[in-house]
């Protein structure tokens, strides 16, 4: 099992980006504004299309496999918390199963599930406009869930949270890879990606310029060069906090 | 079927009787028939049923499929210009004089209609974008309104000028199994087809991304949308003339009895529709007018214009 991408060029977002994913790891993609970030995970997502370059899912191409059979495999939570209409907590995590054909014991089944993981189950008749902001972020984890993907893909999945959710997410997260799943956050802060990924890849301006251990790749001095500020690291590994000097 | 349908579907089996009792002249089942009563029902007021159901079903459909789409509750199916250019069709042939031969009308709506489908289609069919489809729509809409004034304004006798502007009141007067057999399978199968794009509603609940990676094809479901709204909407305004509202207002009396998923709006907003202008219809037929009946389309504004005001102040809430 595996999610490859093969030199991606994507005009003025992409440039020859490789990566290859395993699954059971949490790989945090990180970067500054406009380093193609989200245009690599959309990429891999199969959402967006290369120029040149191909993104394979179990060496297959991801392009030449029909959509929902994409959607089984992969889910994505993207940045957006959008949710149009009121619906109850059970219902949108429900909306996980479409790519699935219907059969109400199965998608019965995944939605309890994906409800139990996210620790829903107090919450889950509840209308999705009357829950607070960490509890949508649940919501919205477990509607990726219920489509029991082998793949969770997601843009920025911290942003908007307060500290405390951002590490009940985060810890989420790992669970979901020590379960087997392939686990790839967009993140913004080096210091969660430090303490929580198991792999870093780091873009700038379109490339692939490390990849790796965090512990190994996120040096000060690679910070320096991609985010263009001195910076240093405190503390034990698990625990690190990063010190802009 | 759930409770909600059932609901429905036992309401209109019992309007549909009570609606060809009433009018003009009533016909009290219980008591000796009126002259003519046969004919009366058969070839005036069951038509006349059958047709507010088509119509009504089809704008229901068409109106919670364009609210899903557009994830706008203000959405209707006039939006997308289908409607002003079947409406246009019609008045060219009224224009034209072509009108007085029977089929002539609908048959001008509907290419009226399939133009706007194909500009639609043509403008914004590639483009995954819903906000260039929506710009589209609307400027067809206004192209056609805009060409319908010339039309009006030019008109060639008065009395052209009397039935453009008496047509695009909208009603179900004076229509026969003629117009039945023109809407019903245009209506039905655009009600299919708008049903057949439910799941891919639904995902779009989440937004244009999340629905793609839940493995929607935005360009198949815009084909649908296209086909769907374009083959009800059509078939309604050939045979009724513009009636509005109704796609706006009943998905949204029957969405908060639903559980939110678009795909589960679409059948009750078929039957509601069907019930509200089947009981408007009637209303229309009893109530005491000098002049004649009361339009249809007119009635239906009367009632859906406070209603979109009652709608803009409870949504100020949210959008403030």
């Amino acid at each position: 099992m595996s999610l490859t991408a093969d030199k991606l060029t994507v005009a003025g977002r992409l440039t020859a980006a490789s990566v290859a994913l395993r699954p059971g790891e949490v790989t945090a993609i990180l970067g500054p504004n406009g380093a193609g970030k989200s245009s690599l995970i959309a990429c891999l997502a199969g959402l967006l299309d290369a120029e040149r370059g191909t993104v394979a899912l179990d060496r297959a191409a991801l392009s030449a496999l029909p959509p929902r059979e994409r959607a089984r495999a992969i889910g994505f939570l993207p940045q957006s918390a959008e949710v149009a209409w009121d619906m109850s907590v059970e219902t949108l995590v429900g909306l996980g199963r479409l790519p699935w054909r219907q059969d109400r014991a199965e998608d019965e089944a995944a939605i309890a599930d994906a409800i139990a993981a996210m620790d829903l189950a107090d919450l889950k008749d509840r209308a999705v406009n009357r829950l607070s902001g960490g509890e949508r972020a649940r919501a919205l984890l477990a509607r990726v869930l219920a489509g029991q993907p082998r793949w969770l893909l997601a843009d920025e999945p911290l942003a908007n949270l307060d500290l405390r959710h951002q590490q009940a997410l985060l810890a989420r997260f790992r669970a979901l890879a020590d379960r087997g799943l392939g686990v790839v956050l967009v993140l913004h802060d080096l210091a969660q990606a430090m303490n929580h990924a198991d792999r870093v890849i780091v873009m700038a301006q379109g490339a692939v310029a490390a990849d790796g251990a965090p512990g190994e790749v996120l040096t000060p001095a690679l910070i320096e060069q991609v985010w263009e500020t001195q910076a240093r690291w405190l503390g034990e590994p698990g625990q690190r906090a990063l010190i802009v000097t | 079927m759930n409770r909600l349908n059932l609901t429905l579907v036992w309401l209109l089996v019992l309007a549909v009787p009570l609606s060809l009792l009433a009018g003009r002249v009533w016909i009290d089942p219980s008591g000796p028939l009126p002259a003519g009563a046969t004919s009366i029902v058969m070839e005036l007021r069951l038509p006349r049923a059958v047709l507010a159901l088509l119509v009504g079903g089809g704008l229901g459909a068409a109106g919670a499929a364009m609210q899903g789409y557009l994830r706008n509750p203000l959405a209707d199916p006039g939006l997308f210009g289908i409607a002003p250019g079947a409406a246009l069709g019609a008045v060219l042939s009224l224009w034209t004089g072509y009108a007085a031969q029977g089929w002539t009308l609908p048959a001008f709506a509907l290419i009226g209609a399939a133009t706007a489908m194909a500009l639609l289609a043509l403008i914004a069919g590639r483009s995954g974008s819903v906000i260039l489809f929506t710009l589209a729509g609307m400027m067809i809409a206004s192209l056609a309104g805009a060409l319908m004034s010339v039309a009006i304004s030019l008109a060639p006798t008065p009395f052209a000028l009397s039935e453009i502007v008496t047509w695009l009141m909208g009603a179900l007067a004076d229509r026969s199994w003629n117009d039945v057999w023109i809407a019903a399978p245009l209506c039905l199968a655009g009600i299919a087809v708008l049903a057949s794009a439910g799941r891919a509603l639904d995902a779009l609940t989440l937004g244009e991304t999340a629905a793609r990676s839940l493995g929607v094809d935005p360009s198949r479901l815009r084909w649908l949308m296209i086909a769907g709204i374009g083959l009800t909407v059509g078939g309604s305004v050939a045979v009724a003339g513009i009636i509005g509202f109704v796609g706006l207002i009943v998905p949204h009396l029957m969405r908060p009895l639903t559980d939110g998923r678009p795909s589960q709006l679409l059948l009750p907003s078929a039957l509601a529709g069907a019930l509200l202008l089947l009981v408007a219809d009637c209303l229309c037929r009893v109530l005491p007018l000098a002049g004649g009946e009361l339009r249809l389309g007119i009635a239906l504004s009367l009632l859906g214009a406070p209603f979109f005001l009652h709608l803009l102040l409870r949504l100020r809430k949210d959008l403030a």
